[in-house]
């Protein structure tokens, strides 16, 4: 079968004719899932990353060479996903990829290790909040109105109770938006306003204050910033006289290599429109537009921004990642976008960069839950979770007792984190990278083992006779060892083969240990007269 | 009414229930072979039997054929190819059908003649799948109810009652083992203005109208395609009035079931309820004694989602949702 265009075939076909029928509704536009995208990729962060810790403990990394290779690395993984999401509509992403198209025990050892990874990013988003939300937030006004109480609430919110107290509020209050499903559907409606508050207040206002901003102008501001907090006169000369600037070293591409754990915290999450589904088939465009637009405004906002710090403030943004900013009386290394607030000397400046960046945070949480929420649905209705998970509420139209489970999971994750600050540091990207991995086998076996459902699809195209899915596939899966191998190498990845060897068997743990549970759970479900494999087998159509 | 069992327990009744199929040949085939592959007694196909568009192969001059399918213009050179696109059209819920250039442009112009057209190809389509499920099930003694729901022309009823083994329960009350069905395909009124819509107080005087064919010692099972309004099985995406999605990617769910089958359950008080008509509601939800179910629909990926419910007298021993 060949496809032509337009132009080479002359007058075309009309078509369909659509006949007046239920849920032909129009396709979500795909600057809808764009947004999406990018508000749950979380690029703000990865940016702080790589501006403050990439100098010091990445000194071998040229920035946007690294920024470059995560987005060429990922970038098969994140067309994988949307040819998956067009070829397979709303289905629940991985788990039903990999149990359909590999088996039922690789999709759900899979699916628990996305489950509890993603649950223990909500602890570390929550303690985020805390830390480099509110903390800076009350620093800055602390400085400008000199109020020591307002900097002791800054200090409280980045110490480990402040942090906890937050992480469980916020875990609190999402559940409570999940639970009243007009929250929820407020919220959903409030987040592209959302998105646009955080888009400006912690990319756009930060890169045009630092890009016109001098030197001086920003050492005068940043003086006067630690005085208002209490500090030492002259603070910008005596942090430099405390903890020197590294100066240039040389960038090899192994260096840039491990690096890559930073971006990775936003190109890996970039994706996840990809869960939800549509009526008909999406057009070839949608998802994958959506998806390639966000890793390339991703992308371009990672290197903008190391491009502009890198080349106005280079030396002060390195000493943030080891500098001792305790010497000079700032309790805590400022991150890029308290930088540009004090950057501006503006408290007004300031105020909406900190709410774009508490944002950040605050936004992400009920969005990952209500995704955890779906994951609980499929494996309830596939059997392998009581019924009642799946329960809606009559009074309040919510799966109160999923919310409950994912709640308690959540809190569990805010105390762990909160009391081992540590974990914070991209740990779990290891635990996401297992699934993505998975997938991408199930995506090299797709086009044979579903071939009707490949064939269906609208990527069904051959480059050499050979399924360009598969192909796709097979760099998404060449990609992501190279990112696991990083996160496996590097010394700060959180993940370190040689310097965290419990946490990665810890990973790898999780993905084992749900082989054995999943065998449990069908055996209790057998002996309740429920045979869960059922579930999963196809009905032959012949 | 139930047999015994040596046990003394009465024996158990199983049923597999799926809608929602929207003209996928291959969930009807695999809904058909559901019987003998859940061993279950009867089949209840719910409503929505019909494809939602066709699409046209324009055979040309020179002995190719044009079409233009999910973004893709495609030119086919040969049979081979020509079958291969109608069996990808046909699995993603649509009718394929070869026509001339002339023939397609003096239907565009004419309303009238095109849905004739329409409607025979649907007709004919839909024959086949019933002679299909006439000729299986009757070897092996299933009972199948197939019903049409309110996206299938009003004609669809007419050529299931052309079946000599599928029953088509629809505005009737209707034998199953040892259970009365009572089936309505209508739905409440849609954004879409689709074929077989009543209002909530026609929908109620139907269901009133079958009531009065209901035995009291008999355990009732009610078979409607529109899910009950604010049950969790009825929540759709919130719409505007040109039919785009209020939110995008994160749509607002609301419910858009019936308030008089919400009514009718809760005065009638069937053991099992089975729904369909809102694909993304898939779930089972208590309603007193009742169990109201949707199995959902993903018939655009060639899944059949169906649920398998066993029944003992007038209680439901188990629910299990299957994505064959």
């Amino acid at each position: 079968m060949t496809n032509e265009s337009n132009g080479a075939s002359g007058t075309l076909a009309p078509s369909f004719f659509a006949r007046q029928a239920t849920g032909l509704t129009r396709e979500v536009s795909w600057v809808d899932a764009l947004f999406y995208n990018l508000l749950w990729s979380s690029i703000p962060l990865s940016l702080a990353f790589i501006l403050a810790f990439g100098p010091s403990e990445f000194p071998h990394a040229s920035p946007y060479g690294t920024v470059l290779a995560t987005l060429a690395l990922a970038m098969p993984c994140a067309i994988l996903y949307a040819m998956f999401s067009a070829a397979v509509p709303r289905s629940g992403g991985d788990y039903t990829w990999i149990t359909r198209t590999l088996n039922p025990v690789l999709g759900f050892m899979s699916n628990v290790s996305f489950i509890f990874w993603v649950t223990f990013f909500i602890g570390v988003y929550a303690v985020y909040l805390g830390s480099y939300g509110l903390a800076p937030a009350f620093r800055v006004l602390a400085s400008y109105f000199q109020s020591p109480s307002m900097l002791s609430a800054s200090n409280w919110f980045a110490g480990e109770t402040g942090s906890i107290v937050v992480g469980l509020v916020v875990v609190a209050l999402s559940a409570a938006v999940l639970i009243l499903g007009r929250g929820l559907r407020t919220f959903m409606k409030l987040q592209k306003w959302a998105f646009g508050v955080w888009f400006g207040g912690a990319v756009v206002i930060p890169f045009i204050i630092v890009a016109v901003v001098s030197k001086g102008t920003f050492v005068a501001h940043f003086d006067n910033y630690v005085r208002g907090l209490g500090g030492q006169p002259n603070a910008y000369a005596a942090l430099l006289k405390a903890s020197p600037p590294l100066g240039a070293s040389s960038h090899t591409l192994g260096g840039s290599l491990l690096m890559m754990v930073l971006p990775f915290y936003t190109v890996g999450f970039i994706f996840q429109s990809t869960y939800f589904g549509g009526e008909i088939k999406r057009a070839r465009s949608s998802a994958m537009k959506s998806i390639v637009w966000a890793e390339v405004a991703a992308g371009a906002m990672l290197l903008l921004g190391i491009a502009i710090f890198g080349m106005r403030l280079s030396d002060f943004m390195g000493i943030t990642g080891y500098g001792n900013f305790a010497k000079i009386g700032v309790p805590a290394a400022p991150l890029y976008t308290e930088v540009a607030s004090i950057a501006s000397g503006n408290i007004v400046l300031s105020i909406i960069i900190s709410i774009g960046m508490i944002l950040v945070f605050i936004t992400w949480i009920p969005q990952t839950m209500l995704l955890v929420s779906r994951s609980l649905f499929a494996w309830s209705f596939d059997g392998l979770l009581p019924a009642k998970v799946s329960d809606v509420n009559p009074k309040t139209h919510s799966p109160v007792f999923a919310v409950g489970i994912i709640s308690v999971l959540s809190a569990v994750s805010v105390v762990i984190v909160g009391l081992h600050p540590n974990l914070t540091f991209v740990v779990g990207l290891l635990g996401l990278t297992v699934t993505y991995i998975l997938v991408s086998v199930a995506g090299i076996a797709f086009p044979f083992c579903q071939k009707d459902v490949f064939e269906a699809s609208p990527f069904n195209g051959r480059i050499g006779g050979f399924p360009t899915m598969s192909l796709v596939a097979i760099l998404s899966l060449i990609g992501m060892g190279v990112i696991t191998t990083t996160l496996l190498l590097a010394q700060y990845s959180g993940t370190s083969w040689e310097y965290n060897r419990s946490r990665v068997i810890l990973c790898i743990s999780i993905v084992v240990l749900a082989a054995p549970l999943y065998y449990v759970i069908r055996a209790i479900r057998k002996s309740q007269g429920v045979n869960i494999d059922l579930a999963y087998q196809e009905i032959p159509p012949e | 009414m139930f047999k015994k069992k040596a046990s003394g327990r009465p024996s158990e009744y199983t049923l597999f229930y799926a809608g929602d199929i929207h003209g996928s040949e291959k969930c009807f085939r695999k809904f058909v072979n559901a019987a003998k592959f859940y061993q279950v007694d009867a089949l209840i196909l719910g409503g929505d039997i019909s494809g939602k568009a066709l699409v046209p192969l324009v055979e040309n001059d020179d002995g190719t054929v044009k079409a233009r399918f999910l973004g893709t213009d495609h030119i086919l050179r040969n049979e081979e190819e020509v079958e291969t696109l109608k069996q990808a059209i046909r699995f993603n819920g649509f009718y394929p059908f070869e026509i001339r250039e002339e023939k397609l442009r003096e239907l565009s112009g004419d309303e009238v003649s095109r849905q004739s057209y329409f409607d025979q190809i649907m007709a004919d389509e839909l024959r086949r799948w019933v002679n299909l499920a006439d000729e299986r099930l009757s070897e092996q003694g299933t009972r199948c109810l197939i019903m049409p729901g309110n996206d299938d022309e009003v004609f669809t009823g007419g050529v299931i009652d052309e079946a000599e083994y599928v029953v088509n329960p629809d505005l009737r009350v209707t034998d199953m083992g040892p259970f009365q069905v009572l089936s309505v395909g209508y739905s409440n009124i849609t954004p879409w203005n689709s074929p077989r819509e009543m209002t909530e107080e026609q929908l109620d005087a139907e269901i009133q109208r079958l009531e009065q064919d209901l035995d009291s010692a008999r355990p009732l099972v009610l078979n409607l395609h529109v899910p009950p309004y604010d049950t969790g099985l009825d929540y759709a995406p919130e719409l505007r009035d040109d039919l785009s999605i209020v939110g995008g990617s994160n749509p607002n769910m609301v419910p858009v079931g019936s308030r008089a089958v919400r009514d009718a359950i809760d005065r009638l008080q069937p053991v099992l309820s089975v729904h369909g008509h809102i694909h993304e509601s898939r779930g089972s939800v208590q309603l007193g004694r009742s169990v109201a179910i949707n199995p959902g629909s993903e018939y655009n990926s060639g899944v059949l989602r169906g649920v398998i419910v066993r029944l003992r007298q007038d209680e439901v021993v188990s629910v299990q949702f299957v994505s064959a």
